[in-house]
């Protein structure tokens, strides 16, 4: 994925087919698991709790029952916006080329980040981990390779996203 | 001329616990994590909080370095709205009364 900062602020992302055809898949994989039981690993890493205060656990029911729901709906929002922004894109000589203003932006870096903690929760990622040569040609090889890749460019267009802001 | 009951009356209270009858504040706290990236953290702050970029650097270092940082405060329905939106970026975020 190639990532060009526009004057005027809007970024042009330019996807290879293997690398469109990924981001695409991300919104159904994540809805599937807004679904799974609340003990996924995943699913709790994507809603954690906001007590950690046993003596609030009513409070922290409360909590969840009223933000929840919102929160699965932004959600849902921002995988529509980014899925519409790859809709919107053009073939180009070197790929699927998409233009991005701040609020795609925004809607990218948060869903890239989303899928990133999803794959680093099924690998286990902690502080330490370190992958090597076997790890990527072994049965964890596409996912280590998609989080690394998610890394890159959500790194990317935080940059973008970070030039736009005040000091 | 009304008559007074001579037996006792049970007067309800209201269920006011300590820490609405006392006001306390809470804080929000962000925890370590080992997947987003200092980056990101650093955006995140500055956009839900309006920090500068030198204070949401300095905050994210924070919670890498020392495993937390504290990062808002004020009454529980605040913090709950602070907690929601850190969650909703994918970061961890608690909350509870300052020690």
């Amino acid at each position: 994925m190639r990532v060009k900062v526009r004057r005027g602020g809007t970024v042009e992302v330019t996807l290879e087919a293997g690398e469109a055809e990924f981001v695409r898949s991300i919104p159904a994989q994540m809805q599937a698991l807004y679904d799974a039981p609340p003990d996924d690993p995943a699913r709790a890493r994507l809603f954690p709790r906001a007590y950690l205060d046993p003596t609030e656990d009513r409070a922290e029911q409360e909590w969840e029952a009223l933000a929840h729901p919102g929160m699965v709906r932004d959600r849902l929002d921002l995988h529509s916006r980014m899925v519409a922004g790859l809709d919107a894109g053009t073939p180009g000589r070197r790929g699927l080329v998409v233009s991005l203003d701040d609020e795609d932006l925004n809607a990218w870096v948060m869903v890239l980040n989303e899928m990133r903690l999803v794959i680093g929760s099924r690998l286990e990622v902690t502080e330490d981990t370190v992958w090597a040569a076997d790890d990527l040609a072994g049965p964890d090889g596409p996912a280590i390779a998609a989080y690394e890749w998610l890394g890159i460019v959500q790194t990317e267009l935080v940059e973008a996203l970070l030039g736009s802001l005040p000091d | 001329m009304s008559t007074l009951s001579t037996a006792p009356v049970e007067v309800e209270l209201p269920d006011l616990d300590e820490a609405t009858l006392t006001d306390k504040p809470w804080i929000v706290v962000v925890w370590n994590d080992p997947v987003n990236t200092m980056q990101y953290v650093v955006w995140v702050f500055q956009k839900l909080f309006g920090f500068s970029k030198s204070k949401a650097t300095k905050l994210m270092y924070q919670v890498h370095y020392e495993g937390k940082a504290m990062v808002s405060d004020g009454p529980r329905e605040k913090c709950e709205g602070d907690v929601a939106r850190l969650h909703a970026h994918g970061l961890w975020a608690t909350m509870e009364h300052p020690s």
